[in-house]
């Protein structure tokens, strides 16, 4: 690497881009192959994927017709087989292809994760330049304490309490529910608002003392002070040098945030009756219905191994000092 | 070091932990009731009822008793899990920043694939196949949190694989594992505390979520915060807000306090990580 | 330029909010989403309860009990064997498809396919045949008599032939049925709405739309009926009915159910288990107060019983009912001749928010055994995990909290499927859910089941209470009442059946 010529960028990012993509496709293929033997993880398979009211003449059935009698190695290669071509199983109870179910629930998931991170980023961000800027009085106190805060509170605690609270003292958001949006398919505004919060206050608390962080190393370094002796006014200090550099670890954080966000939304969902992947997948799993539950595993991977890529060159569009190696 | 542990937000966070490691340790002398005794003559009774400071619970349980002795599952599930964290992470670390290579990229991809998924998710579905118990709990919990403890050790040793004393060493025929041991795990030992400190703050968190969705196998007759969450949930808006209320201050309570400990002192132990 | 946004920002988030209250649409809330779309192929109750809107039965299920006929005008039995059924004329499917004997005949060919099962077959399995006479006139050949024939009926969708056969899937997306309401669209986990069928053949239904919601928190429920989000929301738990009475919006209404709640003694293989004496049984239903649970862990809600039957169903008998007494000094004594005077361990299984208060139950009937020297301890499990275990009599536990819902209101569904042991030959296979082993009983119960004759089949199913109150095979607990919560608009009462027909509903 260190051979290529500084002149042809194009190269070493198509070089990067390559490598990445290989890594997305480990990523997945190892979720699927971790998938797989969880099936194994109880025992007997056939155990999982079919309803307990199922007879021994049924199960023996199924086992022949699925290859649940060949060995291991076998039945891996036929589930990776199916799995490319896109069939994950059959949910076992509602008799429709799991796949699709979870494909059907990801967009209401996808909206919930990206609200709150939009909340996350967009508070945590001014929070965190408030609480630099006013470094030492009450003010940077008072935000640190309620970053310390959201990091501390239990995700489901706080979406409960945020409920109580908005939504049946003072009754200025909905309870529960989806809502109809302006879009068909588009949550009502007013019915994301507390799951957003609630499931973006943890990465928002984060996002504040890292912003406040780096915001503090950029105000101290060189090439502000220069700014400073130069003569710019403060804001522009603030907005154009500052932010700028610090958004950087902002920009790699909220690739990790992402699994964050939807843990969170994986347990505050069914309390506020959203109906994403997270309620799918906890219905599932009380329910003993397997193939959903493989199927949302791999989902995810496969959705953060590409967000999780799309951030990385985003990543490096922002630093132009990134290596790809 | 002892300046920075002295200022405010440490002091608060040692104090909180303290506060609950003590209740959990004392729980049987300082609690007013039996935490397991239940009286179905009063059942739900809101704060301030007469010898219940903080009410009873659904089955006329006290809750302020069950506060205190749920505060020993708690640290205990967390602390269990940070154990046995730590002891295989800290292992896969070493193998993998002193061997390098094949084993070095497949535990480091492994361990990215782990962090890339909803950890939630993770713990859910292997709870789903295995079956809820408080030891898979445990276990689960425990084991899958490996890869912080192994990436911390792993960049120690890459580190210090590059110093001199090592190589120098190395030349005098000192054997590679004592190398190891003798260098390494002492200046890991500030960021892995670190780490454990945050992860134990996580695990008690997730141990309660567990609880609540009904999957930690924790028995029903040990009092759990968790499960108090969960108990209180049906009431929490009508009859009954102080059943799931409580556990849920007690749990954040907690929380931050070893979040605010565990800034202190990652200040102190591992300035890089600031 | 700025204050048209916010208006616009406003609007949308009011215009989310609006779509709840309309006052030609009812809002259900249950705790669970609708799974399957087919009604025969599936055994959920709040999935039944939607569907039961979109499908109807040959026999319908009146509030006090009674079987009227429905799609079918008449039933009798020409033989012991053979059982003669007159079809209702100028019925239709929603699509236009007319209902005919044939359409009837495809239904029952349909479950009783030995190639592909479906959930309910396994009722149906004492049918052999069905002949169509006329179009309006069929046959039913059974390979026993089948008393409760009938009355099994109520429990049997009609789906329309051609849409199923003809259509591939599509009765599976957008299902098509004769019933009151018409299947208009199913958002997953958010709603399931229906709307009124102008030309249902028993007249149209008041209400115009209906929307189910699945809301699984509990306490989210209760907040929604309480300002107005909801008209009516099932398994309202005790501790808000005061809430709910005070908030003005709502009121709560119950109804005695058909489901009994008792705990299963698991004795099999286990010949020198306590459990397996029944003087042991015996003395652990005195140790249970079951009037201070109802009580308090019910809030009043439910009726101690002494047995599986109650007084909806047939076969009932008050005096072999009667709760067992609470008296724990004999139930010591008891223990004490069988041979544990200082009492014994066991375990105990329980569900968890499968049945009112279902794990509070379990955890006041350990506190209460405790008293006896009993030590229990309680696992509780998921439903689904749980009722396999149940099933496959691979029962882990010493002891299983359990509820029995009889749809059938016969005694056949609560006492047959309940205790037959297997020691007389000729019955199906039932998934028994008692170790008793009992000749007596298993004949009374073989028998009852293939008379015709009522009153016989009443001193048969006599017989059977009379061994069951000497055996004690449970602990038996109480009679449920399930709990409303109901807005103030909606005029309706609750049915023992669990049941929500929208056609029974009506706005004040």
């Amino acid at each position: 690497m260190s051979l290529l010529s500084p002149h042809l960028p194009t190269l070493q990012m198509l070089t990067y881009l390559v490598r990445r993509l290989l890594l997305v496709l480990v990523v997945v293929w190892g979720t699927a192959t971790l998938a797989f033997f969880l099936l194994f993880l109880s025992g007997d398979p056939v155990n999982l994927l079919l309803p307990l009211d199922a007879t021994p003449e049924v199960r023996e059935q199924f086992r022949k017709a699925n290859g649940f009698d060949r060995p291991v190695w076998q039945q891996y290669l036929s589930y990776m087989g199916r799995a490319l071509q896109g069939d994950l199983g059959i949910s076992l109870r509602n008799q429709t292809p799991a796949l699709g179910l979870v494909l059907e629930r990801m967009p209401a998931s996808m909206v919930l994760a990206g609200a709150a991170l939009l909340f996350a980023v967009i508070f945590g961000v001014l929070a965190g330049v408030i609480a630099a800027v006013r470094k030492g009085t009450t003010l940077e106190f008072v935000v640190l304490f309620f970053a310390l805060l959201g990091q501390s509170l239990p995700v489901f605690w706080l979406a409960l309490m945020l409920i109580l609270v908005f939504g049946l003292e003072l009754r200025w958001l909905p309870i529960s529910g989806y809502g109809a949006g302006p879009i068909p398919g588009l949550p009502a505004l007013a019915n994301l608002v507390l799951p957003a919060i609630a499931v973006g206050t943890f990465s928002m608390a984060a996002i504040t003392r890292l912003t406040r962080g780096g915001v503090l190393r950029e105000l101290r370094s060189d090439h502000v002070r220069t700014a400073r002796a130069k003569g710019l006014s403060e804001r522009v200090i603030i907005y154009k040098h500052a932010l700028r550099n610090a958004a950087i670890p902002v920009v790699t954080v909220i690739g990790l945030q992402l699994g964050n966000l939807l843990s969170g939304a994986v347990i505050t969902e069914t309390i506020f009756a959203w109906p994403g992947v997270g309620r799918l997948v906890l219905t599932a799993v009380t329910q003993q219905d397997f193939p959903v539950v493989q199927a949302a595993v791999i989902v995810f991977a496969v959705l953060l191994a590409v967000i999780n890529l799309v951030v990385d060159l985003l990543y490096g569009v922002l630093d132009p000092r990134v290596r790809y190696a | 070091m002892r300046r920075i542990l002295r200022t405010p937000s440490a002091m608060v966070g040692i104090s909180l932990m303290a506060l609950f490691v003590l209740m959990a340790i004392f729980a049987p002398l300082i609690s007013p009731h039996n935490p397991t005794q239940q009286d179905l003559q009063a059942i739900t009774k809101p704060p301030g009822t007469e010898s219940h400071l903080l009410g009873t619970d659904r089955l006329g349980r006290d809750m302020l008793s069950r506060i205190f002795h749920g505060a020993r599952l708690s640290l205990v599930v967390a602390l269990a899990g940070v154990l046995i964290g730590a002891l295989v992470g800290i292992p896969l670390g070493l193998l993998s920043g002193y061997l390098g290579g094949r084993v070095d990229d497949f535990l480091m991809r492994l361990g990215d694939i782990q962090l890339s998924l909803p950890f939630i998710l993770l713990v859910i579905a292997i709870i789903a196949a295995l079956g809820p118990s408080l030891t898979n709990t445990i276990l689960v919990l425990g084991i899958t949190s490996w890869v912080l403890y192994a990436r911390v050790v792993r960049g120690e040793v890459l580190s210090l694989k590059e110093r001199e004393f090592v190589q120098a060493a190395h030349a005098l025929g000192a054997s590679g594992r004592r190398i190891m041991l003798k260098h390494l795990l002492p200046n890991a030992a500030g960021p892995l505390i670190v780490v454990a400190t945050l992860e134990l703050a996580r695990l008690i968190v997730t141990e309660a979520a567990l609880s609540f969705l009904g999957l930690s196998g924790v028995p029903p007759e040990i009092p759990s915060w968790g499960q108090m969450l969960a108990d209180g949930r049906e009431v929490l808006f009508f009859g009954g807000w102080w059943v799931a209320t409580f556990p849920g201050v007690a749990i954040s309570l907690l929380v931050l306090g070893i979040n605010l400990f565990g800034d202190a002192l990652a200040e102190v132990l591992d300035p890089r990580s600031r | 330029m700025k204050r048209s946004w916010i208006g616009f920002l406003a609007s949308l988030a009011l215009f989310g909010v609006a779509w709840a209250q309309r006052s030609d649409t009812i809002v259900i809330a249950q705790g669970v989403d609708v799974t399957v779309l087919d009604p025969n192929n599936q055994l959920e109750t709040p999935t039944a309860n939607v569907l039961a809107n979109i499908f109807d039965t040959l026999y319908m299920r009146m509030p006090d009990g009674t079987a009227r006929p429905w799609l079918a005008t008449s039933v009798r039995a020409i033989n012991p064997t053979t059982w003669e059924m007159t079809i209702r004329q100028g019925v239709k499917f929603h699509n236009g498809e007319d209902l005919t004997a044939e359409t009837v005949k495809w239904n029952f060919d349909r479950v009783i396919d030995p190639q592909r099962p479906l959930r309910i077959s396994n009722s149906w399995a004492n049918l052999a045949s069905v002949q169509v006479v006329n179009p309006t006139t069929l046959r039913f050949i059974t390979k026993n008599p089948f008393p409760v024939f009938v009355t099994r009926l109520t429990g049997f969708y009609i789906l329309p032939q051609k849409y199923v056969t003809e259509g591939g899937n599509r009765y599976l997306q957008e299902p098509v049925g004769t019933g009151p309401y018409k299947f208009v669209r199913w958002v997953r986990d958010q709603q399931f709405e229906l709307e009124a069928n102008p030309n249902y053949w028993a007249g149209a239904p008041k209400i115009r739309r209906a929307i189910f919601r699945p809301i699984p928190e509990a306490s989210s429920r209760v907040a929604e009926l309480v300002s107005g989000g909801v008209d009516i929301i099932t398994n309202l738990v005790p501790e808000a009915v005061n809430a709910v009475r005070a908030s003005g919006a709502a009121e709560v209404r119950s109804v005695p159910s058909i489901r009994n709640i008792f705990i299963m003694l698991n004795t099999s293989g286990k010949a020198d288990s306590p459990l397996a004496n029944p003087k042991v049984r015996l003395a652990l239903n005195y140790a249970v107060d079951k009037r201070t649970i109802v009580k308090n862990v019910l809030g009043g809600f439910g009726q101690p019983i002494g047995c599986s039957l109650n007084s909806y169903i047939f076969g009932y008998d008050a005096r072999s009912c009667q709760p067992y007494e609470y008296n724990p000094a004999r139930a010591k004594q008891l223990l004490a001749e069988a041979g544990y005077p200082n009492g014994f361990t066991m375990t105990l299984g329980s569900p968890n928010g499968r049945y009112l208060n279902d794990r509070q139950v379990a955890e006041a009937v350990v506190g209460q055994l405790a008293q006896v020297g009993v030590r229990a301890e309680l696992r509780v499990q998921e439903w689904s995990t749980y009722v396999g275990q149940i099933l496959e009599r691979r029962i882990p536990t010493d002891a299983v909290l359990l509820g029995w819902g009889n749809n059938e209101f016969d005694a056949d569904n609560s006492l047959y499927s309940l205790f037959y042991g297997g020691t007389v030959r000729g019955g199906p296979r039932q998934v028994a859910f008692s170790y008793i082993r009992s000749v007596p009983l298993d004949n009374a119960l073989l028998q009852a089941q293939r008379t015709t004759d009522p009153e016989q089949r009443k001193k048969l199913y006599l017989d059977a209470l009379r061994v069951l109150r000497a055996e004690s095979p449970w602990i038996f607990l109480h009679q449920q009442e399930d709990i409303y919560g109901v807005a103030k608009r909606v005029d309706w009462k609750p049915r023992p059946d669990e049941r929500l027909f929208v056609a029974e509903m009506a706005f004040k």
